[in-house]
């Protein structure tokens, strides 16, 4: 008898654990479409562009499953290969990779590159590339603003000057090891602009996270006052740094578009009309924004999606 | 009742059993003996078949058992081994129950059955029956092996050295007991042992083996005064005559004891010591304090103050002993009779060295 | 006579030195907006100096109390001063952490301080050693070993650690956490399951084969030698070609990453200490208890059934225990592949620079494996057979 009180008690606790996910289904009374799986990176600004597309999907008819934050852009992409998820925000540049072109100059030029990313993933994957926005998320060097200031710091040619002139205090960069030793980061970065960071200026991490990085340039941890950081990062306000401009177009464009399996665009091409509006409606600046709202502030992705899309009435 | 017929047992080059042939008796012990070796539990342990014969086969009752299911046939002979393998979770009465539960008996049967058993091997139902195997000591155990392998009043009963793994105490109790059970119960029993004053002292009929074959089958009186062969010859030893002592009593031996109360009167001691050299002595209870004889007693005041206390358990002989023991008494304390006690200590009579010469005699003949 | 006063309660004069230690350092870090650098506060720049007295007091009692000889009195003092530490410890950090964030933006965050966390480790080391003396009184142990967790939990549910950063990530994505929760739960229990079925089976194939048992036990041995992140990694390529080769695999849920690789390497990871308790668990049986079960006719089913299980089934339990909390560990590392998992709040927090976010994960993860370990030690006990527990007759 105790034995059996104990089993009952024991299965009770496993379906109180359980419960939780299976109350959480689907109860809609109307028939939906789909079911399409959006998934992202696990960065912010992922989660920020797949919680938009989550909405906006949802909002126009389809069972969406939310699978953001997936993991790194490796499992991520095999995920999307895998038919794991449907669609994923992507960066146009990233194509450079993808499809081993690094070289090509057309990932300099925005539209040149979509294009060519757009045509190559048709081709190769059955992927297709929605619009993108018109914002520049590429690889940038922010700088401690009182430094910026006092040496009158705004583009990487002032960068340049500063370093071969010697000046003090020294500049300390902090990257991830891809940004250090990739030859279409600092590197490009270096030969474009004619200087040389030596080892003791450079700290290298191994996460590509930026705001790890800018974290240690914004509290001068180890001296270091530069860092990698990217065009759309929302914590460079925060933590008072700027970016530096970079005139002579370095580095390749990297716009966020969505990709999205072939099969299911054929299936509901009506997914073009309700995510390109709201891609092409996000510039650098806005996105900057919601992004420092949701790193800086800790608001929640879905929150400070809705709020956007409801602020710009793409959602009534 | 069972026959075993050129039973061969090979394990690849190796001969275990080679062609034994051996009947066994209804209600007989038959005491498979023999050096490390021989064969002895490979033949006991192809009787229930859990070693399957090469070639040759096994009769019970005229069946032959290769042709009856193996667990059915188990089932129907109890079967103890040296280190009893008492099932450590289930408590006695659980252990007990098994064959009878696996014969799908009614409960009360079983419980009925338990109680009888415990009583018979001699410990008390009430405490024993819920105990755990871990609570007992190794008499203990080996006394429920038995009663487990008795439990479905098999006819027939395998013994591979029951009594071995305790001390020789215990041992002799268990042996004693074993008789006992076997008078009243009369089961059919093969017993392999390694000890031969076991074996002298429980078998109906002993047999030898060696290497695997059949030397010497006979009652142990013949075995002991005339053995088959010069290996039967060494291996029952040169001490045979003390053997064959052990499997009598000395219940037909014992004469009555000339005693005195230990707060008897000096004078009565002296007058009762002139006729044997010393008296027992002993107190209200008729309990065995020591002895008294002529020297002690002159110049003593008192019969107590003369005393010659011995260690009782030392000097005297428990009524269900053998006469070997008796004889080794004897030798021991440099006595030439022995007083004999039963279990409440009292006096029951004594035993006489004169005796035990008489009967030896008589058994060489 | 000072030698007898001085009796050896080490690890409750341990706890106590922690305890005062703790006082010295940061009970609570207030930050400008979440992934800032905060600014320190000690407890008494936090609750004012009645406060930190009164902390200080219960220390040094219990200090004093770990010198004095250990009788059964002293033990459930112990207890009771530790759990009244943990009570205040508690509530003052509600209340604290309202009051720093009076004078502050909206955005501003106020985290746990190390003075925090070894004020609470300090006190569960005392109260474990009031735990060991009190071995014969299961009330007072159970009351000594709760009554903190108790206060937690329904100071937890009125909301009154709600200014805390901790709670504030939590609040944000609960729907989230609990879908993490329960993908937690059914990876490491679905992957425990499997691994106990392949594992019992391994095991009694194991102690039934010589042959077998060699290979068996080197494949388990070297398969726990793999670091968790190679091995999720290792497992997706070949799933990925092998879902690429076989589309049907992939309309059921079998693909290269997420719940298929994690649940194949959880599985991996539990098999070898439920093979070797399997193993030792039948081998452990008295081989005599099984020569005298089928010398009486059981059949081998039967020996197995009424001899080999029940005697081995504590064994195998213990080692689905140790699997069961092994792989709740693991099962953190499963969200880098897209697995989901409470590891999802880990490695968010670690990549927005985000330190509370982490604890929201490995907070839950801890308590996870520690309900488990309970409930598996009560499943061990429960499953040991009456004739087999020490210590009774």
């Amino acid at each position: 008898m105790k034995r059996l009180s104990e089993l009952i008690f024991a299965l009770t606790m496993a379906l109180v654990l359980l419960a939780p996910g299976c109350a959480g289904g689907e109860e809609s009374a109307e028939k939906l479409k789909g079911p399409i799986t959006v998934g992202s990176k696990i960065d912010t600004e992922g989660s920020l562009l797949a919680q938009m597309m989550i909405l906006m999907l949802r909002d126009g008819g389809f069972e969406v499953v939310d699978k953001s934050q997936f993991g790194p852009t490796s499992v991520v992409k095999k995920a999307l290969e895998t038919d794991e998820i449907d669609m994923y925000p992507e960066y146009t540049g990233n194509g450079a990779f993808f499809f081993d072109e690094a070289d090509s100059p057309v990932w300099k030029d925005a539209a040149r590159g979509y294009d060519r990313v757009k045509e190559l993933d048709l081709e190769r994957n059955d992927i297709l590339w929605l619009k993108p926005a018109p914002a520049n998320n590429t690889w940038a060097i922010a700088i401690r603003r009182d430094l910026a200031e006092e040496h009158n710091l705004e583009t990487l040619d002032d960068l340049a000057a500063y370093v071969n002139a010697g000046k003090d205090p020294p500049i300390k960069l902090i990257g991830s090891e891809e940004f250090v030793n990739s030859p279409a980061a600092l590197p490009a970065f270096q030969e474009a602009y004619g200087f040389t960071l030596d080892k003791q200026q450079l700290v290298t991490v191994s996460s590509g996270d930026t705001t790890q990085t800018e974290k240690a340039a914004g509290e001068g941890t180890d001296q270091i006052n530069a860092a990698m950081a990217y065009g759309t990062d929302g914590t460079i306000d925060a933590f008072s740094l700027v970016v530096l401009g970079d005139p002579r177009g370095v580095q390749p464009v990297y716009e966020p578009a969505p990709r999205v399996r072939g099969e299911i665009m054929e299936k509901y091409p009506e997914i073009t009309d309700i995510l390109d509006p709201v891609f092409e409606s996000l510039t650098l600046e806005i996105l900057q924004e919601l992004n420092g709202r949701i790193g800086v502030a800790g608001e929640n992705p879905a929150d400070v999606a809705r709020d956007y899309l409801t602020s710009k009435g793409f959602l009534k | 009742m069972i026959r075993l017929e050129q039973v061969i047992k090979l394990y690849g080059e190796t001969t275990a059993v080679d062609g034994l042939s051996l009947e066994v008796t209804r209600g007989e012990v038959c005491v498979l003996i023999g050096p490390s070796g021989c064969g002895k539990t490979t033949t006991l342990r192809m009787v229930n078949r859990l070693i399957e014969p090469t070639s040759g086969s096994i009769f019970i009752d005229g069946e032959d058992t290769s042709r009856i299911r193996s667990e059915k046939l188990r089932q129907s002979i109890g079967y103890a081994i040296q280190s009893v393998g008492l099932f450590p979770h289930m408590t006695v009465a659980a252990n007990i129950a098994v064959v009878p539960e696996l014969l799908h008996w009614e409960k009360q049967s079983i419980a009925t059955r338990t109680e009888e058993l415990l009583g018979l091997v001699g410990l008390p139902y009430a405490e024993y029956v819920g105990k755990f195997p871990h609570q007992l000591s190794g008499g203990e155990a080996q006394r429920i092996g038995v009663a487990r392998a008795l439990a479905a009043d098999p006819p027939m009963l395998l013994m591979d050295e029951p009594f071995g793994a305790v001390d020789p105490l215990t041992r002799e109790r268990l042996q004693a007991q074993f008789v006992r059970i076997q008078q009243d119960l009369r089961k059919t029993v093969i017993l392999v042992t390694h000890d031969l004053d076991e074996a002298i002292r429980l078998a109906d009929r002993i047999a030898i083996m060696e290497a695997g074959r059949l030397v010497q089958h006979d009652t142990p009186e013949t075995i002991l005064s005339r053995p088959a062969n010069k290996f039967v010859h060494d291996f029952v030893g040169t001490d045979r005559a003390l053997k064959r002592l052990s499997r009598i009593g000395i219940t037909d031996f014992v004469k009555p004891a000339v005693f005195v109360h230990v707060d008897g009167s000096v004078e009565a001691a002296i007058l009762a010591c002139s006729e044997c050299s010393w008296v027992w002595v002993v107190d209200d209870a008729n309990r065995l304090v020591g002895w008294v004889d002529r020297n002690s007693l002159s110049g003593a005041s008192s019969v107590r103050d003369s005393v010659v206390r011995g260690d009782t358990e030392e000097i005297a002989l428990a009524n269900t002993a053998t006469l070997r023991e008796a004889l080794s008494r004897m030798l021991g304390q440099g006595l030439r009779s022995i007083p004999v006690i039963d279990e409440g200590w009292r006096l029951a009579g004594q035993v006489e060295l004169g005796d035990i010469e008489t009967a030896t005699s008589e058994a060489r003949d | 006579m000072i030698r007898r006063l001085v009796t050896r309660d080490s690890v409750a004069l341990t706890g106590s030195v922690i305890g005062l230690v703790s006082l010295l350092f940061g009970w609570l870090t207030l930050k400008p907006n979440r992934v800032a650098e905060g600014t320190s506060f000690g407890l008494w720049e936090s609750a004012g100096w009645p406060v930190m007295l009164a902390m200080t007091g219960l220390w040094v009692t219990c200090l004093v109390l770990s010198l004095v000889a250990g009788k059964v009195v002293r033990k459930v003092s112990l207890g009771v001063i530790a759990n009244l530490i943990v009570a205040v410890t508690f509530i003052t950090v509600g209340w604290t952490s309202g009051r720093l964030l009076e004078t502050q933006d909206a955005i501003a965050r106020v985290s746990l301080g190390v003075g925090f966390w070894l004020t609470l480790g300090g006190a569960y080391v005392v109260v474990f050693s009031a735990r060991q003396g009190l071995q014969e009184r299961r009330l007072w142990r159970h009351l000594v070993s709760l009554t903190g967790v108790i206060v937690f939990i329904v100071l937890l549910t009125v909301g009154w650690f709600d200014q805390l950063s901790v709670l504030q990530e939590f609040s944000g994505r609960q729907e989230r956490f609990l879908q993490e929760l329960q993908k937690h739960v059914l990876l490491f229990g679905g992957s425990v399951s499997v691994g106990t079925v392949f594992g019992i089976l391994l095991g009694i194939w194991a102690t039934r084969s010589r042959r077998a048992e060699r290979p068996i036990f080197f494949l388990a041995n070297i398969t726990q030698t793999i670091p968790s992140l190679a091995l999720f990694g290792l497992l997706i390529a070949p799933l990925s070609a092998l879902s690429f080769a076989v589309p049907w695999l992939r309309d059921i849920g079998i693909r290269g990453v997420g719940v298929t690789p994690a649940v194949i390497a959880l599985v991996i990871y539990s098999l070898l200490p439920i093979v070797r308790n399997t193993y030792v668990g039948l081998r452990q049986v008295d081989v005599a208890a099984i020569d005298a079960g089928l010398g009486m006719g059981m059949t081998r089913a039967q020996v197995f059934r009424k001899i080999e299980v029940p005697l081995a089934a504590p064994l195998v339990l213990e080692g689905i225990r140790t699997a069961s909390v092994q792989s709740v560990g693991l099962t953190t590392v499963a969200a880098l592949i897209g697995a989901g998992g409470l590891g999802w709040f880990i490695f968010r927090g670690v990549g927005q620079q985000a330190p509370d976010l982490i604890l929201v994960g490995a907070i839950p993860i801890i308590f996870l494996a520690l309900l488990v370990d309970i409930l598996m030690r009560g499943a061990v006990r429960w499953a040991t057979p009456r004739g087999l527990r020490e210590g009774e007759g």
